[in-house]
C-alpha cells in the first residue's frame, strides 16, 4: 500500500500521539511515525502546532504549515539530498579552513542576518564578531532601530500576542500585510482566534488596515484606508484626537474613528520600515495618552517586521552586548551601538559573513556596496562550496534538523526541537559551525 | 482573472445558439457550468475555432478545481497560502475542537473538517461539514473569509 493511500484513510492518534488505523495494523506496516506540536521557524509567528508524519527519515506529510513554512521545508529537503553524498565532512572541513582564512585576512567583518538563527547560534556569532572586532547587524537594521528609538522616546505600549487574542476589539495593521509576510497571524493571534473576552473571535472585533489598494488584507477589513504614505501622520493625528485634522479626509475614517472610540482594547501592528518616524511617534503618543488616562481603555503597539523568525532574540542578545537592540559595533574593545546607516556599514566592511543566505523571500538582496567583497554564507538550502574568496557552508535548518530557542515577536521563548529521526548527513548546526570557526581563528 | 460569480457572466461567453446538443439551452448550460456539473469542453459550440478565446476565458473563470459533491466546495490549490483562516472560522471546529477555536491548528486524527496539509487547504472530512447535513442551515464561512479566493462553494 502506498504512503499516500495510507494517509488518506481515517487515522486515529492514541494518547501519545502515535498513529494507528481503525484495525490497528497498518501503521506499523507502513512505518509512518507522527510528530506533534513542533515549531515552525519560517517567520516570527513561530507556530508551535505543526504536525509531521515521517517515514524512513523523510517527512511525508505536514499539518498546519503555511506556504512560507512549507517552502522552507521543501527547499531544505532538496538541499539535504545533496548533502547525502558522503562527501559532506571533508567539504565542511575545507570550507571552515577557507572561511577562517578569509575572516583573518579581510577585516573588518560585517556579520549580517543573525535574526534567522536560534539563540545559541546568535550568542556564538556575537562572540565571533567581538573576537574579530567586527560589526554585527540584522537585515532589518533600520526597522529595529526606528521602532526601538521611538518606543524608548514615547513610552512602550507592548503586549503579548495571547493578550491581543484575548482582549483586542479593534485590530489595525498599519502599512503591513500579514497575509503576505505572516500567513497564519490572523488565524492564530490577532483576528480570527477566539479569546477569553472576545469569545466569538472575529465577530467581536473590527479589522482595519492602512495600506495600498489591492493588498491581500483589504478584502477582510471592515475599514481600509488607502491613504498615500505622506498622509500617514495626518491620519495618526486624526485618530489620536478623535476627529479628522484639517486637510485630511477619507471615506472610511469615520468608521475607524468610531470603532476606536468604542473599543476598549486597540491593537496596532506596524511595519517600522514602512512607517516614517513622525507617524510612529504620533501613534505611540496616542497609545501613551490613552494608557495613562486611567480606565480600562488600552492601546498596544507591536512591530510586524518583514524578516527573521528570531528578530526579538537578536534584539535581546544585542542589548546585552552593547546596550542597543539594533546591532553592535565591536571595532573598539567594548561593543557599542551602531549609529551609522546600513549602506555606509556595508561599504566599510572588508568581507561579509552572511548568517543566512541573501535574496530569499524572507531575507533581503545584498546591498550593492557589498557585491564583490569576499563572503562567507551559512546556508541551509545550498551545498557547501569553497572558492578562494567565497565560501558557502551548508548547515542544519533551525527548527527542522537543528534545535534551538527562538523568541516570538512579543518576547515569548519557544524551543524548536527539530525532528528526531531525520538523518543529519554530517551537517552541523549554525552554532556548531560558528564555534568551530571561533576555535580555528583564535 | 476574476472568478465567475453569476450565470450571466458565464452566458456572455457562450455561443448563444441554443443548439441543444448539450441537452439544454445556453442559459441552462451556463447554470450547469457555474455549478461545475459540466466543463466548457462539454459544449460542442465552444470547440469551434471562432470561440477559442471564449473557451479560454471560461476555463480561467471557472478554474481547474474539482467540486466535492457532498459539500459543493471547490479548492483552488494554486491560490491557497495556508493561512488557516478557513480552519479557524469553521463553525464545526468552534464546537468540537476548542484548541482550533483559540487559534491552534488541529492534529492528525482530530477529526477536523478542513485541514492545512503540506501548505494547502484540504477538505479532510466532508461528511462532518454542515453543508453535508440537509437539515443544517447553509454555511459559507470558509469561502467567505478566504483572502485569496482559494475556496468556492457552488
Amino acid at each position: 500500500m502506498s504512503v499516500e493511500k495510507f494517509t488518506r484513510q481515517f487515522l486515529q492518534a492514541d494518547e501519545e500521539g502515535r498513529l494507528e488505523t481503525q484495525d490497528g495494523s497498518l501503521a506499523s506496516e507502513s512505518g509512518v511515525e507522527g510528530l506533534e506540536s513542533r515549531v515552525c521557524c519560517g517567520c516570527s509567528c513561530l507556530c508551535d502546532d505543526i504536525s509531521y508524519q515521517m517515514r524512513q527519515g523523510q517527512v511525508v506529510r505536514s499539518l498546519n504549515l503555511c506556504q512560507v513554512g512549507r517552502k522552507r521545508l521543501q527547499d531544505a529537503s532538496a538541499a539535504r539530498q545533496g548533502a547525502d553524498s558522503g562527501l559532506t565532512e571533508g567539504l565542511l572541513e575545507d570550507s571552515l579552513d577557507k572561511a577562517a582564512q578569509i575572516l583573518r585576512t579581510h577585516g573588518p567583518v560585517l556579520f549580517v542576518g543573525a535574526e534567522f538563527l536560534d539563540e545559541e547560534a546568535q550568542q556564538a556569532s556575537v562572540r565571533l564578531a567581538k573576537a574579530l572586532g567586527g560589526i554585527w547587524v540584522p537585515w532589518a537594521f533600520e526597522a529595529v532601530r526606528r521602532f526601538h528609538q521611538v518606543a524608548c522616546k514615547m513610552g512602550w505600549a507592548a503586549a503579548l500576542l495571547d493578550d491581543v487574542r484575548d482582549h483586542a476589539e479593534v485590530v489595525i495593521f498599519w502599512r503591513c500585510d500579514p497575509l503576505v509576510t505572516h500567513h497564519r497571524h490572523l488565524s492564530r493571534y490577532s483576528f480570527f482566534a477566539r479569546g477569553r473576552f472576545t469569545e466569538r473571535g472575529h465577530h467581536d472585533r473590527t479589522l482595519a488596515a492602512v495600506g495600498e489598494k489591492g493588498c491581500r488584507i483589504e478584502r477582510l477589513c471592515k475599514q481600509f484606508l488607502d491613504v498615500p504614505p505622506d498622509q500617514d501622520r495626518a491620519l495618526a493625528e486624526s485618530l489620536r484626537r478623535g476627529r479628522a485634522q484639517e486637510g485630511f479626509a477619507h471615506r472610511d475614517f469615520d468608521g475607524i474613528r468610531k470603532a476606536c472610540e468604542q473599543g476598549v482594547y486597540i491593537a496596532i501592528f506596524v511595519d517600522p520600515e514602512a512607517v516614517d518616524p513622525g507617524t510612529l511617534e504620533t501613534i505611540f503618543l496616542w497609545a501613551a495618552e490613552t494608557n495613562q488616562a486611567g480606565g480600562s481603555r488600552r492601546v498596544v503597539i507591536l512591530p510586524l517586521y518583514r524578516t527573521g523568525p528570531n528578530l526579538e532574540g537578536f534584539c535581546q542578545v544585542s542589548t546585552a552586548a552593547c546596550g542597543a537592540p539594533w546591532g553592535a559595533d565591536f571595532s573598539e574593545a567594548a561593543g557599542r551601538s551602531i549609529q551609522r546607516d546600513w549602506q555606509e556599514l556595508a561599504a566599510q566592511g572588508g568581507c561579509v559573513f552572511l548568517l543566512y543566505p541573501a535574496g530569499r523571500e524572507e531575507s533581503r538582496p545584498l546591498p550593492a556596496t557589498i557585491a564583490g567583497k569576499p563572503s562567507i554564507v551559512l546556508d541551509p538550502f545550498s551545498p557547501s562550496r569553497a572558492d578562494l574568496l567565497d565560501v558557502t557552508i551548508q548547515v542544519e535548518l533551525g527548527g527542522l534538523g537543528a534545535e534551538g530557542v527562538f523568541f516570538r515577536a512579543d518576547g515569548v521563548p519557544l524551543r524548536a526541537s527539530g525532528l528526531p529521526g531525520l538523518p543529519r548527513f554530517g551537517l552541523k548546526s549554525a552554532a556548531e559551525v560558528l564555534e568551530s570557526l571561533f576555535t580555528r581563528i583564535l | 482573472m476574476k472568478r465567475a460569480r453569476s450565470i450571466y457572466e458565464i452566458y456572455e461567453h457562450l455561443p448563444k445558439t441554443n443548439c441543444g446538443q448539450c441537452g439544454t439551452h445556453c442559459m441552462g448550460f451556463a447554470g450547469y457550468l457555474l455549478a461545475r456539473d459540466v466543463r466548457p469542453a462539454d459544449c460542442p459550440g465552444l470547440s469551434d475555432p471562432a470561440f477559442a478565446e471564449s473557451r479560454r476565458v471560461l476555463e480561467e473563470m471557472l478554474g481547474s478545481g474539482v467540486k466535492n459533491e457532498r459539500t459543493g466546495l471547490i479548492v483552488y490549490d494554486d491560490r491557497c497560502i495556508g493561512c488557516g483562516i478557513c480552519v479557524s472560522v469553521c463553525p464545526v471546529h468552534s464546537v468540537d475542537h476548542r484548541e482550533v477555536a483559540v487559534g491552534k491548528g488541529p492534529r492528525f486524527g482530530d477529526g477536523a473538517v478542513i485541514e492545512i496539509v503540506d501548505g494547502r487547504v484540504r477538505l479532510a472530512r466532508p461528511e462532518r461539514c454542515n453543508r453535508a447535513i440537509p437539515s443544517a442551515p447553509p454555511c459559507k464561512a470558509c469561502a467567505d473569509f478566504c483572502p485569496t479566493d482559494a475556496m468556492e462553494l457552488v
